[in-house]
C-alpha cells in the first residue's frame, strides 16, 4: 500500500476513525494490525520476516538486559547483530555480493559459481532492519530500558507511518509514545494536517511530475536528449529525490501527529547548505545521526587522529551509501559524500586555521539552540519533550563536534547527550551577514548544489535496472555535462518552477512545521492552494516512492 | 481594512458593468481597425468579426470579474458563519473549505467564457486538446451563420478536413468547426453530443473508420468528458459486460473537481508543454519506424469483441439522440492507410459498413457519405498509418463542400 493511493486513503480514514473511538491499549492492537495489513498488502509472505526480525530483537533486548555477565551480554547482542545483518545480506545483498565475487575470480581467470538466488527485496528492510537493531544496541549500551510488553515494541517496529520508508525513529522516542496513553494536541493535529497535505505535493506534484523528466532524460533513448542541457535532467532528478523522500517524511510525520504520535524531522534545507556537513545535518537526518551513533562514533570518530577520523567518514559514508542499494554506484555515491566530508575537514584542519578570513564559522554557522527547544529538554520525559529533544539531537550535532563533545567529556564544558548541540542552520543568513556576506553565501549553496547534483548522477546509476552498465552511464551523463546546448531545452519551465517551490519549502521549512502558528488567512491561502495544486498539477498513476527499494 | 474591502468589492462590478456599457464596444471597434489583420489572423478562421470577438471578450472579462467579487464574498460570509463558533485554531478549516468550494465554483463559471480558456492557448498546433475544444465551441456560438456544423471524429477528421478552408467556400450560411476531442471511438460522439447541450448545432459530421468501433471501447475523451449523468447509460450500453476503466473515475472526480479536470491544460501552461508531453514522445519514440511493421503490430488491437458491441451500441444511441435535438449526422465511411488496411481483418469493414447502412434506414437524420462519395486515398496520400498529409485533405475538403452545401440548402429538422 502506497500513501498516494486511493486504497491507503479508504485505509486511514478506517483506521482513524477506530483509532478516535478506542481506548489506549485497543489503539495499539487496531495500529499494529493495521501496520501489519499496510505491510502485507504488498506481499504478505514478508510478514514472516517482520514479526521474526522484532521478535528475535524483542527477546535479545530482554536477556540482554537481564544478564549480568559483560561477555554474555556481548554475545547477545553479537546474535541480534548476525541475524539483521544476516537477514539484510540475504536479502538485499546476496546478489550483489555474488556477483562482485565473481567478477573478482573472473579477472584472475578462476570462474565461480554460485546457487542462484533470486530473492525478492522485502519493501523497507533497510529501515525496519536498522530500527530494531537501533533498539538492542541502545538497551546493550544500557540507554534504554527494554520494552516488557511484546505488543509496545512491535508497534514501534511496525508503526504503519514510518514502517517502509522511515524515518528511522529511536526507540528512546517511539517506544515511550508507544507505552504510553497519547494525548491528541490540537496544535499538532492542525501541523499534521498541513504537513499531509505538504507531503502530498512534494510527492505527487513535485517528484511525480520531474520524475517523468528524468525517466526520459536518463533514458537517453529519445534525440530530444540531445538537444536538452543534461545538467536540467540532474537538477530535475536532485527535486524530484528530495520531493520523493522529504514528502513520505511530512506524510508519515503528519499521520502520527494525527494520533499523537511525534516522528522526528527527516529533512530541513539540504539544496540550501554551504558544505557537506551540513548537508548530512539536513538530509535524510534520521539516518545520518543513525550512522553517525551506531557506527562513526564506535569506529572512534575523530579521537584518534586525522587519517583515521578520514577513514571513519569514510567507511561510514561507504556502509551508508551500501545502505541505500546494492550496487557499486552506490558505494561510489557513499564514497563520493565520504570524500566530500574528509575534505571538508582537512579544509577545517589546515586552510581554514591559516586564513582566518575562511573561519569555520563560513562553513558551519553554529547557532545558539532555540528556547522553545532547550525549555522542552529541561521539562522532562514527556512525548513531546523527547521528541524535541531528539529534533533537536537530529538536527543540531554533527558527526565531528559529537565526535568532539565525547573527546571532551572529562570538561566541566562537556555537552551530554540528551542535551541538544547548538543547531547548525546554514540555509539562514549570518546574523548581522553584510550584502558581501550574502553574496558569498548565495555563491557558496550554488556551487555544493552542483556538487551534490553530481553525486546524484551516482545515486541514480545504482537505480538503473540490472544489466544496465552503470558505468557508461555515468560516463555518458558526464560527457553530455560538459556539452552545453544551442539553446535552453523547454523542460527548462518545469525544472524552474518545481524547483522553485521545492526550494521555498526548505527555505520556510521552519514555519512548515508550525502550521498552528500561522495567521489565519495565511492558513487558508496555503491549504487551499496546495490542494488545488495537488489536484491539478499532481501525477496520479500511483507510483512508488524512490526511497521504497532500500 | 475590511469595510474599505467591503464597498470595494460591492462598487467594483458596478464600475466594471458600467465601463463594459459604456466603452467596450468604442474600444472594440478601434482595436478592430488598428489590429483587426493581426487579431483575424491569430483566429485561424475561428471567427469572422473581429470587433464582435473583442466585444464579447470584454463581457467575459467583465463577468469573471463580478463572478471573483460574488465567490470571495460567499467565502468570506460562509466561513465567518461557520468559523464564528470554533476556536481560532481551527478557524482556517471553514475558510478553507469555503474558499476552495469557491475557486471549484469560479473555475466552473469560467469554463464557459472563452477569455479564460485563452489563458491556455499555447499555440496552432500545441494547445491542448480541452483548451481548443473549449475555445472552438465558444467561438462556434458567436458566429452568426444560421447553419452550425461541427467537425467531430478522432484526429482523422482534423487530417481530413481543412475547416478554415471550408468555411471560407461556404460563405455566410453554413459555419463549421472542428471538435475532434473527444472522437476517437464511437462512445465519444455520445459525449459529445451531451457536452453540445445548450449550443446551436445543426449538424455533427462524422468521419469514421475502424479505428472507431474495434480498436478499443474508450478513448482519451473519458476522463475529460465523463459525468455522472452519463453513469447510466453508460451501464446500460454495456449490457452484460461489465468494465469500469480508470479514466471513468477521473471524469467522475473531474466533474465534481473542475481544478483536477482542468490539469492537462493548466500543467502545460505552466510547466510547459515539453514537460509534460514526455509520456507521449517516449510513445512516439518507441514506434517502430517501418511502416509495414508497425502496421501489423497496430493491427493485432482491432477486434469485434465485446468492446466493439459497445461502440456500436454507443453509436446508435448517438444518432438517436441527435435525431431527438433535431441534428443531423453525416456520416463519412473513412478509411486509414491502405498498409494497415490490408493488415486488418476484411470482415471488420464490412461489418462497419453494414452496421452504417443500418442506421440510414433506421434514422432520417442520418445521412451516410460511402467511400465512393470521396476521391480515393493511396498509401503515398498517408504521412503516417491514419493521417493523411495536405493534398489529400484539400482534395477531401473539396469534394465535401457541395455535400454540405447541398445539405444547407435542404429543409433541416426543424425543432
Amino acid at each position: 500500500m502506497v500513501f498516494n493511493s486511493l486504497t491507503f486513503l479508504a485505509f486511514l480514514s478506517v483506521v482513524l476513525a477506530l483509532y478516535y473511538c478506542l481506548k489506549h491499549r485497543f489503539q495499539n492492537w487496531m495500529l499494529l494490525v493495521a501496520s501489519y495489513i499496510f505491510y502485507g498488502w504488498w506481499d504478505p509472505r514478508f510478514l514472516g520476516l517482520l514479526l521474526f526480525t522484532t521478535l528475535f530483537d524483542y527477546f535479545c533486548a530482554l536477556w540482554i538486559d537481564e544478564e549480568p555477565d559483560p561477555k554474555r551480554r556481548k554475545f547477545l547482542l553479537a546474535s541480534s547483530m548476525t541475524v539483521n545483518l544476516g537477514v539484510l545480506c540475504i536479502f538485499k545483498y546476496f546478489g550483489f555480493f555474488e556477483q562482485s565475487l565473481q567478477a573478482a575470480f573472473a579477472h584472475l581467470g578462476v570462474t565461480l559459481s554460485f546457487p542462484i538466488l533470486h530473492v525478492v527485496l522485502p519493501v523497507g528492510i533497510s529501515f525496519y532492519t536498522f530500527l530494531s537493531m537501533s533498539y538492542t544496541i541502545d538497551v546493550y549500551r544500557g540507554e534504554l530500558k527494554p520494552a516488557r510488553n511484546p505488543l509496545d515494541f512491535m508497534l514501534y517496529v511496525a508503526f504503519f507511518p514510518h514502517l517502509v520508508a522511515g524515518p528511522i525513529v529511536r526507540a528512546s522516542l517511539l517506544l515511550p509514545q508507544c507505552q504510553r496513553p497519547r494525548k491528541i494536541v490540537p496544535e499538532e493535529v492542525a501541523n499534521g494536517i498541513w504537513l499531509i497535505l505538504m507531503g502530498y505535493l512534494k510527492k505527487v506534484v513535485i517528484a511525480d511530475r520531474l520524475g517523468q523528466i528524468t525517466t526520459w532524460g536518463f533514458s537517453g533513448s529519445l534525440p530530444a536528449l540531445a538537444d536538452a542541457n543534461f545538467w536540467l535532467v540532474i537538477y530535475a532528478f536532485a527535486f524530484q529525490i528530495y520531493g520523493d523522500f522529504a514528502g513520505y517524511s511530512d506524510i508519515a510525520r503528519g499521520l502520527s501527529k494525527l494520533m499523537g504520535f511525534e516522528l522526528v524531522e527527516n529533512f530541513r534545507a539540504p539544496y540550501l547548505v554551504t558544505n557537506p556537513a551540513a548537508f548530512w545535518r539536513h538530509w535524510h537526518i534520521s539516518l545520518s545521526t543513525w550512522l553517525r551513533d551506531y557506527l562513526y562514533i564506535p569506529l572512534g570518530g575523530n579521537r584518534y587522529g586525522r587519517m583515521k577520523t578520514y577513514r571513519n567518514l569514510m567507511l561510514t559514508m561507504l556502509l551508508g551509501g551500501l545502505w541505500h542499494g546494492a550496487g557499486v554506484a552506490y558505494v561510489l555515491w557513499g564514497l563520493y559524500h565520504g570524500g566530500l566530508l574528509a575534505c571538508q575537514r582537512l579544509w577545517n584542519d589546515f586552510v581554514s586555521s591559516r586564513f582566518q578570513s575562511f573561519s569555520r564559522a563560513e562553513i558551519t554557522h553554529p547557532l545558539p539552540v532555540s528556547t522553545s527547544q532547550a525549555h522542552a529538554v529541561m521539562q522532562g520525559p514527556s512525548v513531546n519533550t523527547l521528541a524535541t529533544a531528539s529534533v533537536s539531537l537530529a538536527q543540531g550535532s554533527s558527526w565531528t563536534s559529537y565526535a568532539e563533545s565525547q573527546r571532551e567529556s572529562a570538561s566541566p564544558e562537556s555537552v551530554p547527550l540528551s542535551t541538544p548541540q547548538p543547531i547548525s542552520t546554514p540555509s539562514r543568513p549570518p546574523s548581522g551577514g553584510d550584502l558581501m556576506g550574502l553574496v558569498k553565501r548565495f555563491v557558496l549553496i550554488v556551487v555544493f548544489f552542483h556538487i551534490t547534483c553530481l553525486g546524484w548522477l551516482l545515486f541514480r546509476a545504482g537505480s538503473l535496472a540490472p544489466g544496465v552498465d552503470q558505468f557508461h552511464f555515468v560516463l555518458r551523463s558526464l560527457e553530455s555535462l560538459v556539452a552545453w546546448p544551442a539553446r535552453i531545452n523547454p523542460i527548462a519551465q518545469a525544472i524552474l518552477v518545481l524547483g522553485c517551490v521545492s526550494l521555498f519549502f526548505q527555505w520556510k521549512f521552519d514555519e512548515m512545521n508550525h502550521f498552528s502558528r500561522w495567521r489565519t488567512g495565511s492558513q487558508v491561502v496555503a491549504v487551499i492552494l496546495a490542494l488545488a495544486a495537488i489536484l491539478s498539477l499532481g501525477v496520479f498513476e500511483g507510483s512508488q516512492f524512490i526511497y521504497f527499494q532500500f | 481594512m475590511k469595510r474599505l474591502l467591503l464597498i470595494g468589492s460591492l462598487v467594483a462590478p458596478v464600475v466594471v458593468w458600467s465601463s463594459y456599457w459604456a466603452l467596450a464596444k468604442r474600444i472594440s471597434a478601434f482595436a478592430s481597425q488598428r489590429w483587426g489583420e493581426r487579431i483575424l489572423r491569430a483566429g485561424d478562421g475561428k471567427f469572422s468579426d473581429v470587433a464582435v470577438f473583442l466585444q464579447h471578450r470584454f463581457y467575459e472579462a467583465a463577468w469573471l470579474i463580478t463572478v471573483t467579487v460574488i465567490v470571495s464574498l460567499g467565502v468570506i460570509v460562509l466561513g465567518t458563519l461557520i468559523a464564528r463558533r470554533l476556536p481560532v485554531l481551527w478557524k482556517w478549516v471553514p475558510f478553507s473549505v469555503a474558499g476552495f468550494l469557491g475557486v471549484n465554483l469560479w473555475l466552473k463559471c469560467a469554463f464557459g467564457t472563452c477569455l479564460f480558456w485563452c489563458l491556455f492557448w499555447t499555440g496552432k498546433g500545441s494547445t491542448n486538446n480541452l483548451t481548443q475544444f473549449h475555445i472552438k465551441l465558444l467561438l462556434m456560438n458567436e458566429s452568426p451563420a444560421p447553419l452550425k456544423v461541427v467537425l467531430a471524429g478522432s484526429s482523422q477528421v482534423l487530417a481530413q478536413i481543412d475547416a478554415r478552408e471550408l468555411n471560407e467556400h461556404l460563405g455566410p450560411k453554413i459555419f463549421t468547426t472542428q471538435l475532434y476531442f473527444p472522437g476517437n471511438r464511437a462512445y465519444d460522439f455520445l459525449l459529445l453530443n451531451r457536452k453540445l447541450e445548450g449550443h446551436q448545432v445543426d449538424a455533427i459530421l462524422c468521419y469514421l473508420s475502424e479505428l472507431n468501433f474495434f480498436e478499443g471501447a474508450v478513448g482519451e475523451g473519458l476522463p475529460f468528458f465523463l459525468t455522472p449523468r452519463d453513469l447510466p447509460e453508460f451501464h446500460r450500453l454495456l449490457g452484460q459486460w461489465s468494465w469500469s476503466p480508470r479514466s471513468m473515475g477521473y471524469g467522475l472526480l473531474g466533474d465534481v473537481l473542475p481544478p483536477f479536470w482542468i490539469r492537462e491544460p493548466l500543467a502545460e501552461r505552466l510547466l510547459g508543454i515539453e514537460a509534460t508531453k514526455i509520456r507521449q514522445k517516449q510513445r512516439d519514440a518507441a514506434l517502430d519506424s517501418n511502416l509495414s511493421q508497425r502496421a501489423a503490430e497496430f493491427a493485432a488491437v482491432f477486434g469485434v469483441n465485446a468492446q466493439s458491441d459497445f461502440s456500436f451500441h454507443a453509436f446508435d444511441a448517438f444518432v438517436e439522440k441527435c435525431r431527438a435535438r433535431h441534428r443531423t449526422v453525416i456520416a463519412c465511411c473513412g478509411q486509414v492507410n491502405p498498409v494497415l488496411a490490408r493488415r486488418l481483418d476484411p470482415t471488420l469493414r464490412n461489418q462497419m459498413r453494414a452496421f452504417l447502412r443500418k442506421l440510414a434506414t433506421r434514422y432520417d437524420n442520418f445521412i451516410l457519405l460511402e467511400e465512393d462519395n470521396f476521391p480515393p486515398q493511396g498509401e503515398s496520400d498517408y504521412e503516417d498509418l491514419t493521417h493523411v498529409g495536405p493534398v489529400a485533405r484539400a482534395r477531401f475538403t473539396e469534394t465535401l463542400e457541395p455535400i454540405l452545401r447541398t445539405w444547407g440548402s435542404r429543409d433541416h429538422l426543424s425543432p
